[in-house]
Parts: structure tokens; C-alpha cells; sequence
């Protein structure tokens, strides 16, 4: 994440993609870490020059640092992180105490919390073709974002790698997750575009139902470019780039405002279908937490630095809100 | 004997101020039929804390914030391993569920301290609501009750609420 960036170039940051405003690397995004990740079962790799010529810290010890597992970078922000934005959106809006928790639940991981969502909205879709793709969306979005977001970590322990010529075995996991997770993308995208979806049915037995997707529009897409996130990105990986965007919301005050501003644009206009894309209520409180969250940074290292699971819980209360908001008005 | 405090600390023997701190014995095993669960004679309906908890919904926001908060404080603190944050979240969400009714919130609020002693807070302030509530409404219609000589229905109350106090 980028201490100091402009608004424009918020979205890309941190997203995989090594430069901020970047997309990042797309479907199984082995091109942005697979060379290097050769090397992970622990070869050793040609050393690259220090980009910031003369650095300080001796070769032995920047060696011991990447490998040192605690090197490896969480995927996921600290349980304490996620924890603190959750209560902290939870007092101004009680409602958001539940996906709090079940973030926590899930280890932190939205991609999971999302699952049972996706369940639900896919049982109801069965009938509704709307429902379907949306949560055939939403699912395909939450697994990009996942993707994105150990790329993103990749990518840091990557780079610092480069400088020592040792790789931490652990990454080979991930790196299998990432090709894991695309595999399953790509399965979900031939679901979406062929209507045929794979469901499980009250015993336990797959199925697959058929059901014309072909005129639904992407609305987690919709709602990404709606509130701010730029085109390709929203078009790559969605959610990680909402993310991106509350993040640097909470941190920049401009960014802050645009985005509210987006958010509040959202409780006056209608989706194709007819819905207020977000209600007020949850805007306000989306908004008095951007604000909050602004005013908790920690001191980190002499700087401000923002709560790290702050963007994260941001998303995820918005979504849920959004959905929320989408079961209100069909009378759920 | 174990015993909460206000503060929603574990203690076992004799509180050290029982005069003034509202206690509660909680080391019989859960009643999770207790009649007074599954019939309560009134609507609870009434602030708790600062939260309204004028419906089931409300109620089970108000456990769920209250939950946040202790999984906050654990997690900052940085003694509790992250698995075990993570059960207690995952606890949390299979006992308090939305949907349910105020009778299934109380019911499976108490539980909640079963296997993480430090959701206890919770569950007293969801005692104390209960207690408050209940006694109150209690002692009016025993009081009631004995005015009109109804002496049994007198009896068979204050035995229900000695059975719930017991009983969590």
C-alpha cells in the first residue's frame, strides 16, 4: 500500500500489480510472481542490484529476514486489525456486528464470508436469473479478490527476495493457491457464460440447472465502477480494488470525500432492475466509519499508518449493506 | 460454587462484595428447557445498555456488538491465540442466528460463555437483562397473587424463577 497517493492513482495500488494504478496480473497471474516462484522450493537466485544503491543491511542478515518464516506475509490483515475496524463499524451501525464476525469467523478471509451469500442467493436463483449471476458474480469476485490479495503479498516478499536470492519455501503454497483459485474462476466464468450452474441439492448431490444468464449484467462489476474504481480494474478483480479504494479513502482525506460522494450518488439512483443501489442509512454509517477509521490511525514507526484491516472491513460492511439493501426493497 | 462479577469475571467461592454486586450462580449445567424461556409472561422491550432492544432482531445485534467488543479487546490484548478468536466467532454464529425469537436468543445467549469462559460478559449482561426484567414483573404478580389469596400460582412462580436462577 502507498503512503502518499493520488486519488487517481488509488485503485491499482497494492493490487498484485507492483506500481500503483497497475491492474493487476491477470488470470492465474503466474506472470507476476511465477518466474521467481521457481525458485521456491529454496533456490537460489541471482541477486539483483540494489535499486537504491548502498544499502546499510548486510547480505546475511537480509537472507535471514525473507526466510525467517515470520517473513512470509500474512495474506490475510491481523486478527487484531480486523477485529478493531469490525467493533468500530459495528457501534455506528449494529448491523455490520454480524459480518464482523463472520469475517473473523472465516479467518479473515472475504472470499469464505462471501460463500454463504453466494449459497443463498444461488438457491433463490434457481427461478431468478438475476439472483444467479449475481451470485455467480459475486463468488467469481470474491475468489479474484483472494487471488489479488496473495499476489499482493507475493509480489512484497517477492521483491524483497530479489535482494537476498533466497525464496521462503512457504510461498510454493500460495503460489499453488493462486493456481487453485484460478482454476475455480475459470470454472465459475464457464457456469456464468454457459448457464449452466453447478449447485448442491438438500441431499447432498450436485446438480446442474440451466438458466439463461446471457442478459445479466454484472452488477458487482456496476457497483465497483459506480462508486469510483477505474474500468480495467473493475473489470479484473472488483473487490480488490474497492478495497483499494476505501483504504486510501480512510488514509486520504480528497479520496474520502470523492468516494462518499459516490456512495451518496448510490442511495438516488436505481440499478437496471429497478433498486436503490444503497440505502441511506448504511451510507451514513459507511461514511461516519471512513471518517473514524480516519481519526484511529495508529503510530506506527514515527508515521501515521492506517488500521490495515480497516479497508477490508469497509468492503465487506459495504457489501453486506448492499445486499441488504437489495433484500429490503424485494420485500426479503 | 462459581460466580460472575459486573465485570463478567469467572470467580469461584464467595464473591468478595456480594451485598452489592447482582450475582449470579453459573455452575449448575444450562437448563436449556427452563419455563421461564420458554414462556415469558412479558414483552422485554426495554433499553439495555444503550441498546433498544424493542425486537428479537434488535436483541440479537445488541449480543452480537457486545461479542464484537469482548473479540476486540481479546484481540488487541494479544494473548489470545487466533484460532481461538476465530471460535469464538464461529460459536457465536451458531447459537445467535437471525430469525430467532427473543425466547431462542436468551435461551442460546447463556450458552454462549460454555466453551469461551471470556464471552461471559455477554452472557451476564443477557442474565442481568432477564433477571431485571423478570424479577420485577415477578415479584409484582407474586404480590398480586397473594393479595387475591391465589397462594399456589404465588408458590409455583417464585419456584420458576428459583428453577432459572439455578438452573444458569
Amino acid at each position: 500500500m502507498q503512503d502518499q497517493v493520488s486519488p487517481d492513482q488509488n485503485v491499482g495500488a497494492g493490487m498484485g500489480a507492483t506500481q500503483p494504478g497497475q491492474p493487476p496480473a491477470e488470470a492465474g497471474s503466474a506472470s507476476a510472481v511465477g518466474g521467481v516462484l521457481k525458485a521456491a522450493g529454496g533456490e537460489t537466485l541471482p541477486p539483483q542490484p540494489d535499486e537504491k544503491g548502498g544499502g546499510k543491511e548486510q547480505p546475511e542478515q537480509l537472507v535471514k529476514d525473507v526466510v525467517d518464516k515470520e517473513e512470509v506475509p500474512d495474506v490475510e490483515p491481523a486478527i487484531e486489525d480486523t477485529a478493531t475496524a469490525a467493533a468500530l463499524l459495528a457501534e455506528l451501525n449494529p448491523d455490520a456486528a454480524r459480518s464482523g464476525i463472520e469475517l473473523l469467523a472465516k479467518g479473515n478471509n472475504m472470499a469464505a464470508a462471501l460463500k454463504e451469500r453466494v449459497s443463498q442467493l444461488k438457491k433463490e436463483g434457481r427461478s431468478n436469473p438475476e439472483k444467479m449471476a449475481l451470485a455467480l458474480d459475486l463468488e467469481i469476485a470474491g475468489l479474484r479478490w483472494r487471488r489479488s490479495s496473495i499476489e499482493d503479498s507475493l509480489n512484497r516478499v517477492v521483491q524483497k527476495a530479489r535482494q537476498s536470492g533466497k525464496i521462503p519455501p512457504e510461498l510454493a503454497k500460495l503460489k499453488e493457491e493462486v493456481e487453485l483459485i484460478s482454476e475455480e474462476i475459470t470454472g465459475l466464468q464457464e457456469q456464468r457464460n454457459k448457464g449452466e450452474v453447478k449447485l448442491i441439492d438438500e441431499q447432498g448431490q450436485e446438480e446442474t440447472a440451466k438458466i439463461d444468464l446471457s442478459k445479466e449484467k454484472n452488477q458487482v462489476r456496476g457497483l465497483a465502477r459506480a462508486l469510483g474504481v477505474k474500468e480495467e480494474i473493475a473489470e479484473s478483480s472488483p473487490l480488490y480494488g474497492l478495497q483499494d479504494l476505501i483504504s486510501q479513502a480512510i488514509e486520504n482525506g480528497q479520496t474520502r470525500k470523492a468516494f462518499i460522494e459516490n456512495m451518496r450518488k448510490l442511495t438516488q439512483t436505481t440499478n437496471e432492475v429497478g433498486e436503490i443501489i444503497l440505502g441511506e442509512d448504511e451510507v451514513q454509517a459507511l461514511e461516519d466509519y471512513l471518517n473514524k477509521a480516519a481519526r484511529n490511525k495508529t503510530i506506527e514507526k514515527g508515521g501515521k499508518k492506517v488500521i490495515k484491516g480497516a479497508g477490508m472491513v469497509g468492503l465487506f460492511g459495504l457489501l453486506m449493506a448492499w445486499l441488504a439493501s437489495k433484500d429490503k426493497q424485494r420485500g426479503g | 460454587m462459581t460466580f460472575i462479577d459486573p465485570q463478567g469475571n469467572k470467580t469461584v467461592g464467595a464473591p468478595a462484595d456480594s451485598k452489592n454486586i447482582p450475582i449470579v450462580n453459573i455452575s449448575s449445567p444450562i437448563v436449556s428447557k427452563s419455563p421461564l424461556i420458554e414462556k415469558p409472561s412479558f414483552p422485554i422491550n426495554q433499553p439495555l445498555s444503550s441498546a433498544s432492544l424493542s425486537s428479537a432482531e434488535q436483541f440479537r445485534k445488541f449480543i452480537e456488538v457486545e461479542v464484537l467488543k469482548i473479540i476486540k479487546d481479546l484481540a488487541e490484548k494479544g494473548k489470545t491465540p487466533k484460532e481461538r478468536v476465530q471460535g469464538i466467532a464461529k460459536r457465536t454464529l451458531e447459537l445467535i442466528k437471525p430469525g430467532m425469537t427473543l425466547e431462542e436468543l436468551y435461551q442460546n445467549a447463556v450458552k454462549l460463555d460454555d466453551f469461551h469462559a471470556e464471552l461471559a460478559p455477554v452472557v451476564f449482561a443477557v442474565m442481568k437483562q432477564y433477571e431485571q426484567k423478570y424479577e420485577k414483573r415477578a415479584i409484582e404478580q407474586v404480590s398480586a397473587f397473594v393479595r387475591s389469596g391465589k397462594y399456589d400460582e404465588a408458590q409455583e412462580l417464585v419456584k420458576k424463577v428459583l428453577e432459572f436462577k439455578m438452573g444458569n
